[in-house]
């Protein structure tokens, strides 16, 4: 599945294989489905331009730099928004796309969109892309205990949230 | 449920919805779908007329069409657009509903024949709750969905108050519809539409969660859509007709009919938007018609099979 790269050659076949995911990862974290797309647009640009400074699989190191501008997104978005009045971010999912889950499962992404933005990131990352405590506190670069608490601390206000509209 | 085991259920809970939710996205340019079965109908609206395959579908991808070309991408509550390399994907975008539309003597004529009801699965430990409305004598019509693995105490109750016992007499999970023989309710039925169009007006009507007080909201229809997805308990694929509705649309009120300003029902509120809360899907009159004519005459009881994931 995952591609060993050698030159830049390969970002297209790259972008084909992943390109979709990572906007479902960016699209998650933000919650904002056009700005995630962008996100990983710019990512892959920037890839291209300057090539990337790891050898073999090269989605890691992807993913880290689409949680990193989702980061950057996620703060200019915050500047905007006290210059702007209105602001209308996309949902992760088209409306079509949300009418084809069950409520339950409604109800969960919205609780998580509600969440602040470094838990949705955690979690995203925990039961999402399914990596390890150790291999999140890697790729933010906070202590593995940090992701730990953030990650329960999570998990209690999603469920604190789902009680409240279930 | 103790506090580790709510934990890992909510755990458990995320993990899924994040699995049904990549499942359904359509990103990019690829159609091809990345995870399992269950992707998606979303880019297929938006391929050229040549590739549909029937009359209604090209009818469909016409309007839509038509409906992408000359709108605008502006903001808005309402606004279900991303845009990224200028591509808009999907898009309703209708005034807001007009509140006179509550007021019709249609619509205050149809409030007394729609029904709250209620029931326990004690398998799953959960108290369901829903809207319905009668449509045949002493027939009522809901979601399967509200009535989804409940063995208990199966009520319906009318706007007046009064309470009757309920048996579920056909259940269908993959349509999401239900139909409840209700001996004695002795209401008069309300009838169906004709086909709505986008921009029409229309009324949410039921009953919210925890709540025996009838209520009525406005609401604007959007689009006429087909969505492809999975039945009741998230496995197979089902093609549905629903509408697209503006409105808010509640807990609680999936079961409870869209009704038309004359008072008929255009369809059957079943779903709601993810992150928009003025957004509601309506299970057409046309699709639920042969559910519907099927559960009409039924008095034997079935079952309603098992509680819904999650």
């Amino acid at each position: 599945m995952k591609p060993t790269l050698r030159p830049a050659e390969d970002l297209g076949e790259v972008f084909e294989a992943h390109q979709a995911d990572l906007v479902r990862l960016a699209a998650f974290i933000l919650g904002d489905r056009g700005t995630g797309e962008d996100v990983v647009q710019d990512v892959f640009a920037r890839v291209h331009q300057r090539g990337h400074p790891v050898d073999g699989d090269l989605l890691p190191y992807l993913r880290a730099a689409v949680v990193n501008s989702c980061r950057s997104a996620l703060r200019r978005r915050l500047l905007i928004r006290r210059h702007a009045e209105r602001h209308s971010p996309c949902p992760p999912l088209t409306a079509e796309e949300s009418a084809m889950l069950s409520e339950d499962r409604r109800q969960v992404l919205a609780a998580l969109a509600a969440l602040p933005p470094r838990r949705r990131e955690v979690l995203v990352l925990r039961f999402y892309l399914e990596l390890s405590e150790a291999e999140i506190a890697a790729m933010l670069g906070i202590s593995p205990g940090t992701v730990k608490s953030t990650t329960a601390r999570g998990l209690a206000a999603l469920a604190r949230a789902l009680k409240e509209t279930s | 449920m103790t506090g580790q085991d709510e934990i890992t259920h909510t755990a458990n809970r995320l993990k899924d919805a994040f699995g049904a939710a990549a499942d359904v996205m359509m990103t990019g340019d690829s159609p091809v779908p990345t995870r399992g079965p269950r992707t998606g109908h979303a880019w297929k609206w938006l391929l050229p007329l040549a590739a549909a395959a029937s009359a209604v579908v090209i009818a469909l991808a016409a309007v839509l069409a038509g409906h992408l070309a000359g709108s605008t991408l502006a903001g808005g509550p309402f606004t279900q657009a991303y845009s990224s390399n200028g591509k808009a994907a999907h898009l309703v975008n209708v005034p807001a509903p007009d509140p006179a539309v509550l007021n019709s003597p249609g619509e205050q004529a149809a409030g007394s024949r729609i029904v709250k009801i209620l029931g326990s699965a004690p398998e799953c430990g959960r108290e369901l709750e829903g809207s319905g409305f009668v449509y045949a004598p002493d027939h009522v019509l809901t979601n399967a969905h509200v009535v989804a693995g409940v063995t208990r105490g199966q009520t319906v109750t009318t706007a007046g108050g009064a309470t009757y016992r309920a048996r579920v007499v056909f259940y269908d999970p993959r349509t999401d519809i239900a139909v409840l023989d209700v001996p004695g309710l002795n209401l008069a039925p309300l009838r169906f539409s004709a086909q709505a169009s986008p921009g029409d007006n229309a009324v949410v009507a039921g009953y919210t969660e925890n709540s025996h007080s009838f209520t009525a909201v406005a609401a604007r229809i959007g689009q006429v859509l087909r969505a492809d997805g999975p039945d009741i308990y998230g496995s197979g694929q089902v093609d549905r007709q629903i509408y697209q509705i503006r409105g808010a649309v509640q807990l609680g009120n999936f079961g409870g009919p869209l009704l038309s300003p004359g008072g008929t029902v255009d369809g059957v509120v079943f779903a709601r938007a993810v992150g928009a809360p003025d957004t509601g899907f309506v299970l057409t009159a046309f699709e639920v018609q042969a559910d519907a004519h099927a559960g009409a005459n039924a008095t034997v009881p079935v079952s309603t099979q098992g509680c819904t994931p999650g």
